[in-house]
């Protein structure tokens, strides 16, 4: 089993080995992240490779004070967000007024439902508001940040936040409406 | 943490962790990324990923602009360089120019050229480009009987050419009355000394015109009425020398081509 440090000075010296090594071995779980903010396998893909060429390029910025891995996650979410950004269009007004969704929620019932259809829902999302829900709840973000990242105002990303957990609701409800009957059928 | 997350948020963030992304494809995206390891470091963007449109198009245009600068600097350093060897040739030194010998006719019958009024009007008008005329070595050239010429091997003596070209020759020549001093021959040092001294100013030249017999340069551009004697020799361009920029510009002011020869092995 290769060292995580013999693996990074493999590739301080740019050694393919290594770099194979590195790439697989990040492989797992940064296509997780990849794949939030993309549509398909191949786009994810693409997002990996863009930052796995940062982090062989400037793998001699590691200062290794911190995890080797954290690192590169953060290049990697840098890098979708950037790809993110360059697509996004956000609309700048300040929306304030925030409609409260009366919608009960109640997470047992989608026990049936599979994690990946689940996480399928986020991709149908629209981009931006799909950008914004993944910035806060999954990456962990606050809407300030949010908003300095994307240069949109805090109240936009509360917007875009609120859209996207109404629009998840109502599809989620749909698909175990769909579960549902299938199981009685 | 964030403590504002609600229960929909914490069901994503645990199905999320729950959930197995396909990783088929890792060979697949390794090949790519080994291709654009392989690669030329300017070359990959071409290559692999997206969304380089623009980088493409500055990289052509940056292509397309530095050869244009060099054509256009090519050009220009040309151009100046013709430019500037005209203006030498023209202003500096006196050089061997052609003129077509009917075009004598046209010095003999124009009016004396005044210094001190081309003085005074020193930009001269934008007339219609003068008919170039141009002294070719005609080898299809016809004898002619009425054709007049002088040899400088023989100076002052008249005598009917043999050969002549006929397409340009067809006014009768004037004939020069004066017999030339064999000082004044083509090769002389006196000549010479003569010649460098009509460059100056318009007094000398008069002086020096009434001093020599020698009427091969088109010298008399002050008050005189000029007169120019134009050798025909077999098959050559009729050659007279330009003696400096004032001249020039006269011939020009009454209609004469005047051409810088670059063949300046005929001198007088």
């Amino acid at each position: 089993m290769i060292n995580e440090n013999d693996i990074i000075r493999g590739c301080l010296k740019a050694d393919r080995s290594s770099q194979e090594e590195l790439y697989k071995a990040c492989y797992v779980a940064m296509i997780r992240v990849c794949s939030r903010y993309s549509r398909n396998i191949n786009e994810a893909g693409i997002l990996y490779n863009e930052a796995m060429l940062k982090v062989f390029t400037n793998i001699r910025q590691f200062d290794g004070k911190g995890e080797f891995e954290a690192w590169v996650k953060r290049i990697v979410i840098n890098t979708c967000i950037d790809n993110c950004r360059k697509q996004a269009k956000f609309k700048h007004e300040e929306i304030e007024s925030l409609s409260n969704d009366p919608t009960t929620f109640n997470p047992e019932i989608y026990g049936i439902l599979s994690a990946k259809e689940i996480i399928a829902l986020i991709r149908d999302l629209p981009r931006n508001t799909a950008l914004v829900f993944n910035m806060f709840v999954l990456e962990g973000y606050t809407h300030e940040e949010i908003g300095k990242t994307l240069g949109i105002a805090k109240g936009t990303s509360k917007w875009h936040l609120n859209e996207a957990r109404r629009i998840l609701k109502i599809e989620l409800n749909k698909l175990v409406t769909i579960e549902n009957l299938s199981n009685a059928g | 943490m964030q403590d504002n997350l609600n229960k929909l948020d914490i069901l994503f963030r645990q199905k999320d962790a729950e959930a197995e992304y396909d990783v088929t494809h890792i060979t697949d995206h390794w090949s790519q990324m080994e291709t654009v390891l392989n690669a030329k470091p300017w070359s990959f963007h071409f290559n692999y990923f997206k969304g380089t449109g623009f980088l493409k198009t500055i990289v052509i245009l940056g292509i397309l602009g530095y050869v244009g600068y060099i054509v256009f600097r090519n050009n220009h350093n040309s151009a100046t360089a013709r430019t500037m060897k005209i203006k030498q040739s023209m202003f500096d030194e006196p050089q061997p120019v052609t003129v077509e010998s009917d075009t004598v006719a046209k010095i003999n019958s124009a009016e004396p050229f005044n210094a001190e009024q081309f003085k005074r009007t020193k930009r001269l008008k934008k007339t219609k480009r003068p008919e170039t005329i141009r002294a070719t070595n005609n080898k299809t050239a016809i004898p002619t009987k009425e054709s007049v010429s002088y040899d400088k091997k023989s100076p002052g003596i008249e005598y009917k050419k043999k050969y002549i070209r006929a397409d340009s020759v067809k006014t009768t020549m004037p004939i020069r009355k004066n017999p030339i001093k064999a000082s004044n021959r083509a090769g002389s040092p006196i000549k010479r000394s003569k010649k460098s001294k009509m460059t100056g100013q318009a007094d000398h030249l008069k002086e020096n015109r009434s001093k020599s017999t020698r009427q091969y340069s088109v010298s008399s551009y002050d008050t005189l009425k000029p007169t120019i004697s134009i050798p025909v020799l077999e098959f050559r361009p009729v050659v007279v020398k330009a003696v400096d920029s004032e001249a020039s510009i006269y011939l020009r002011k009454i209609k004469i081509n005047v051409t810088p020869m670059r063949d300046t092995t005929i001198r007088w």
